[in-house]
């Protein structure tokens, strides 16, 4: 098992947080597209959509918090890995029947399901589980500059993600006229 | 070196690398929106004159070089009709792209300048812009049932005598919208854009934002 510090270890942890917590987030306040976005993938019997669309935000959420706790955090990175691999596999059950138009789910302008953000999403569910093989060092107490190390870098990993998406949905094919 | 000294420079260099980060998540955007900008646009398509679809009217006119001219050609020969005038800027700078069509596409296409007005100037402009492979007319009656308002303007009709699209030409791009037009099938490209077809969105709600 690897050891790295602690800090390495929980701005990991916090990417994972902004990612769920701001996936959580754009679910909820753009609840009803995202119920009509979650139908459109054909995965889910059509009376199991409405309850999915209202759990999936729930359990991000709880996610997101899971992950900024030490107790949690074993739990955290399982499920992290699973839901990504689950809406890898969803997203791929669309590509290989051909219908690559709906539209991700993913928040922000939007953007069509496509093989690159299934491989963004095996790359997560990856990083998640390394993150989980990893242990501290040491249990170190942590000073002012190490919080700011963690808040950093897991900014700059989330913007390093977010640029990802957008140059993702820059090629095309683009989402038609909107 | 103390811990401060240490403590700022860290803190400052991160502040660098988020608002690079910030930056480079601009630019990608800007890249995204600027590729929804030049997405294909059409020539703007006037629902005057003959109809798309429709048999082009018969002309027969005589050309700078007084050889006779028929439009629409000969079955299996298709014509880009383009309205120019030797005082418009943009029919100018449309001229390489002219030649360019006239060179790819002549195994079924011929391209004919259209214009109208007096005889020597025109003459002047068809030597003087190395026009002299084009057919040139002059026919202010041409010009009068294509509905032509504004220069520069193009029509293009299929080898079967056919109106198969037509509009106001302002870019290399609007005027490959007509090709592209009539190789879908499609009368303008703005249609093409707007019918559901079979690659485009399925539902609509999530543009409903």
């Amino acid at each position: 098992m690897m050891r790295v510090d602690l800090v390495t270890l929980l701005a990991g942890a916090t990417f994972f947080a902004f990612l769920w917590a701001l996936a959580a987030l754009h679910k909820a306040l753009n609840w009803s597209m995202y119920r009509d976005q979650l139908r459109d993938y054909r995965v889910l019997p059509e009376a199991a959509v409405f309850w999915f669309a209202l759990l999936l935000p729930i359990v991000e959420a709880a996610l997101a918090f899971s992950w900024l706790f030490d107790d949690s955090r074993g739990w955290a990175v399982m499920a992290t890995a699973v839901l990504l691999l689950a809406y890898a596999a969803a997203m791929a059950y669309n590509l290989m029947h051909g219908r690559d138009s709906i539209d991700c789910g993913c928040g922000g302008a939007g953007q069509a399901i496509r093989w690159g953000l299934v491989t963004r999403n095996l790359v997560l569910a990856v990083a998640a589980i390394s993150l989980g093989l990893l242990e501290p060092v040491a249990l170190r107490p942590l000073l002012w500059m190490d919080y700011v190390t963690i808040a950093a870098a897991a900014l700059a990993i989330y913007a390093f993600y977010i640029i990802c998406n957008q140059l993702l949905a820059n090629n095309p094919p683009q989402r038609w006229v909107r | 070196m103390n811990e401060i000294t240490l403590s700022v420079s860290n803190v400052l260099l991160w502040c660098v690398v988020l608002v690079l980060l910030a930056m480079v998540i601009a630019l990608a955007r800007q890249v995204g929106v600027l590729f929804e900008r030049v997405a294909p646009m059409g020539a703007l398509v006037t629902d005057s004159g003959p109809a798309l679809g429709a048999s082009a009217p018969a002309f027969e006119l005589t050309t700078l070089e007084a050889k006779p001219i028929s439009i629409p050609g000969a079955a299996g020969l298709g014509t880009l009709l383009f309205f120019l005038s030797p005082t418009c800027p943009v029919c100018k700078k449309l001229l390489p792209v002219l030649k360019s069509v006239q060179q790819s596409e002549r195994s079924w296409l011929r391209v004919v300048l259209a214009s109208d007005g007096n005889m020597p100037e025109h003459l002047a402009f068809w030597q003087s812009a190395g026009l002299t492979s084009f057919p040139y007319v002059l026919s202010a009656e041409l010009g009068m049932t294509y509905r032509v308002s504004r220069l520069p303007y193009a029509v293009l009709i299929d080898e079967q005598g056919k109106v198969r699209a037509k509009g106001l030409i302002n870019s290399r791009e609007q005027l490959e919208s007509l090709f592209v037009a009539k190789d879908l099938g499609v009368t303008s490209v703005q249609e093409y854009l707007a019918q559901p077809h079979s690659h485009a969105h399925s539902h609509a709600h999530s543009h409903a934002e």
